[in-house]
């Protein structure tokens, strides 16, 4: 009997020590923008690697939840929130200011404002040098290309682009826009002067609305886009340089525990690693071959 | 509350628009729809006075082609639109732009199941009942919307300037989706989609609203209006009560106590402009597109369009087509067509909605005197916002093909019709 309520007493004893102690319940809060399938393999890949206690909140894409969850927050702010998606990031920015904040998929932080020394993230932009060292991958004959960009929410990202699109010996066409209703005519100013659309997540630019436009346009002119995401290039784009979303969460996973165990200097963004990504359904469409090197570096969906 | 700050800032253009809203061409311009019949699909509603069409592929990779084609067959078929061009040219002129529309977008969750939600969203009320400071909207013919093709009229009363319009439920699929399509000044076009999904206890509804933007040199009173933010706040307030009638402990100044939940958008609409002389009078023209030299295309292309060519139901039609072994189903509904009035010559308006496509299309064609003849136009419209990727390569493949496909048709026409002087 004394054995077996000794027992008894140590599978207690390491059920309280595994369980979240109440205070500990919200020392990080993971929050999810919506039930989009990018956003959900984010997460799926955060769970997978992160070691520390959390609590998990999904808005669903509903404004009337991140406004409710605000009214919390701001009573009860966590010690740590991880942010995946634009209304997650927002929601924070917006009633937890004071959080140390942790990002994922929020392409627009410009915008939301995310910004400041409690603020963490991964980006998603891949590093200029990589792109237009995949861009010379899988188009080695390419010589002039075309960009279209919003200075406001990726003006430094394209002036890096450039500058390593003439280290490698590529004419560069970027033209700035201020909104996105001059895409149509710009692109038409452009479009005679390109081989190549390169399109970054610029917030700006790249959209659920512009997207199918660029693509069709660009399609009637024989102008293939080369694309910052694979989420792009699975929908529009000939090749890209893109990260896998459960590596990204991943990624994530470790820079909050770095966060937490005050390992990371604040205000600290990384960059998402990637691939060369090849999309042959949409070569097939303009008629073009990759390079074996292209297919033996890159990643072929569709 | 919203609406408070809602004023006219220019009283001429006020004006000006009174005098837009109770011109000539104001009601009765809307006037098709075509309606999916995808199995188990969506619905949709559409709003308007000038109507939109919207294509589906049942299935195919060469269904492009024929989608083409039954296209241009559709746009000649209802006779059409006029533009200049030089007499005894043999050639078909081709023009592209883009059209700029305004976009708005939210998503919310009601505490009802998708079937009792989709019946609430058919009642006009609840989605034209709205009244809010200076801006009302009257209800003319209060019934129940219920299947695609139902219409109903209303009237946009702001700041003691009355406009009359109509709404057209375009699409409607019982607990998916819902169309409406509302008609306004001059043509200006706007559309409401309601994609519904079961969510929890309830339904996740995300509201799409597109309007087309008044032509340059309206925009200043477009503006003056503030209508972005006005047409936001309605639907806000109307998705609000709609919140409350299926969960009364919601209270909906308390769900916008911070403003609006959605978000503004851009969507972009394709535009085309065909143009061809021919040397023939407008009425041979007219006639030989509504007779029986037409079932040669149809013939020679397999299609079958029943009587969406003749405008003789006001829709939904069905009309399919077979080509290269696929085949190809749609509803149509006639559009708003004016024959031989004046020097307008025959106008005719056309839409079409497949089941398989996400996007809307509104075409036009005029038929008027030119010199000796008459000039044929096609004119036509297709918005790729927010379609999907697999809908993408298809919809890239049918608009590279189709200015070439109504150009042999446009010819083909013209030379059957100046051949048999």
């Amino acid at each position: 009997m004394k054995t077996i309520g000794r027992d008894c007493l140590i599978i207690l004893a390491a059920a309280l020590i595994l369980l979240p102690h109440p205070s500990q319940a919200r020392a990080v809060l993971l929050l999810v923008s919506s039930d989009d399938p990018y956003e959900m393999k984010i997460a799926a890949g955060f769970k997978k690697s992160f070691n520390s206690l959390y609590d998990e909140v999904n808005l669903f894409g509903l404004e009337d939840r991140s406004r409710n969850l605000g009214e919390k927050l701001v009573s009860e702010p966590p010690r740590l929130m991880v942010v995946i998606g634009n209304l997650a990031a927002k929601t924070a920015k917006q009633y937890c200011a004071g959080c140390p904040i942790v990002y994922a998929a929020a392409n627009n932080p410009e915008v939301i404002n995310l910004a400041g020394a409690n603020v963490f993230g991964i980006s998603s932009l891949p590093t200029p040098a990589k792109v237009i060292e995949n861009l010379r991958l899988a188009f080695p004959d390419l010589k002039k290309v075309g960009l279209i960009y919003q200075p406001k929410y990726v003006g430094k990202y394209a002036a890096q682009i450039q500058a390593e699109a003439n280290k490698a010996g590529l004419a560069l066409n970027a033209v700035a826009i201020s909104e996105m209703k001059e895409i149509p005519r710009v692109f038409e100013q452009i479009s005679a002067k390109i081989d190549l659309l390169l399109l970054i997540e610029d917030p700006g630019v790249v959209n659920d609305d512009t997207l199918p436009y660029l693509f069709i346009n660009s399609f009637k002119k024989k102008i293939p886009l080369f694309v910052s995401s694979e989420e792009l290039l699975k929908k529009c784009g000939i090749a890209g340089y893109g990260h896998n979303p459960e590596q990204l969460g991943a990624e994530l996973a470790n820079l909050a525990s770095d966060i937490l165990a005050a390992k990371i200097l604040p205000n600290n963004i990384k960059t998402a690693s990637g691939n060369l990504v090849l999309n042959k359904k949409i070569a097939q469409m303009y008629n073009y071959n990759f390079s074996a090197l292209a297919n033996a570096k890159g990643i072929t969906i569709q | 509350m919203f609406l408070d700050s809602l004023r006219m800032r220019d009283e001429r253009l006020l004006a000006r628009f009174q005098v837009l809203s109770e011109g000539p061409e104001f009601i009765g311009r809307f006037i098709s729809t075509c309606i999916p019949v995808k199995p188990g699909g969506k619905m949709a509603m559409m709003i308007g006075n000038d109507s939109w069409p919207r294509l589906n592929r049942i299935r195919s990779k060469a269904g492009n082609r024929a989608a083409i084609l039954l296209l241009a067959l559709l746009i000649l078929g209802n006779a059409c639109a006029l533009l200049g061009k030089k007499e005894n040219s043999s050639k078909v002129t081709h023009q592209a732009s883009s059209v700029r529309f305004t976009g708005y977008t939210t998503t919310v969750e009601i505490k009802g199941d998708p079937e009792a939600v989709s019946k609430y969203l058919l009642q006009p009320k609840n989605f034209l009942g709205y009244q809010q400071g200076n801006l009302k909207f009257s209800i003319k013919s209060p019934k129940v919307m219920e299947q695609a093709g139902d219409t109903v009229g209303y009237i946009i009363n702001y700041s003691g300037i009355k406009m009359p319009m109509i709404a057209i439920l375009a699409k409607y699929q019982p607990g998916e989706e819902i169309w409406y399509f509302f008609g306004g000044p001059r043509g200006v076009i706007s559309d409401l989609r309601l994609y519904l999904k079961p969510f929890e206890n309830g339904t996740k509804v995300t509201l799409k609203y597109e309007n087309e933007d008044l032509s340059p040199g309206l925009q200043e009173f477009q503006e003056s209006l503030n209508l972005r933010e006005v047409m936001a706040i309605a639907f806000e307030q109307a998705v609000a009560d709609g919140q409350k009638y299926f969960d009364p402990s919601l209270d909906p100044a308390r769900l916008l106590r911070e403003g609006i939940r959605g978000e503004f958008y851009e969507p972009f609409y394709d535009a085309y402009l065909e143009t061809v002389w021919i040397d023939a009078p407008p009425e041979k023209v007219f006639n030989y597109l509504n007779g029986p030299a037409l079932k040669k295309y149809q013939l020679e292309y397999g299609a079958s369009f029943g009587k969406v060519l003749f405008r003789k139901d006001r829709g939904p039609i069905p009309a399919r087509m077979n080509a290269g072994g696929m085949n190809y189903e749609f509803l149509g509904f006639p559009g708003q067509s004016s024959y031989g009035v004046g020097k307008r010559g025959y106008h005719s308006t056309a839409y079409l909605v497949s089941g398989s496509y996400n996007y809307i299309s509104k075409f036009q064609a005029t038929v008027k005197r030119s010199g000796r003849g008459s000039q044929l136009t096609l004119n036509y419209e297709i918005s790729s916002s927010r379609v999907v990727s697999n809908e993408l390569y298809d919809l890239a493949m049918l608009e590279t093909e189709l200015p070439k496909t109504l150009e042999k048709f446009m010819l083909g026409l013209k030379q059957d019709l100046e051949g048999a002087k």
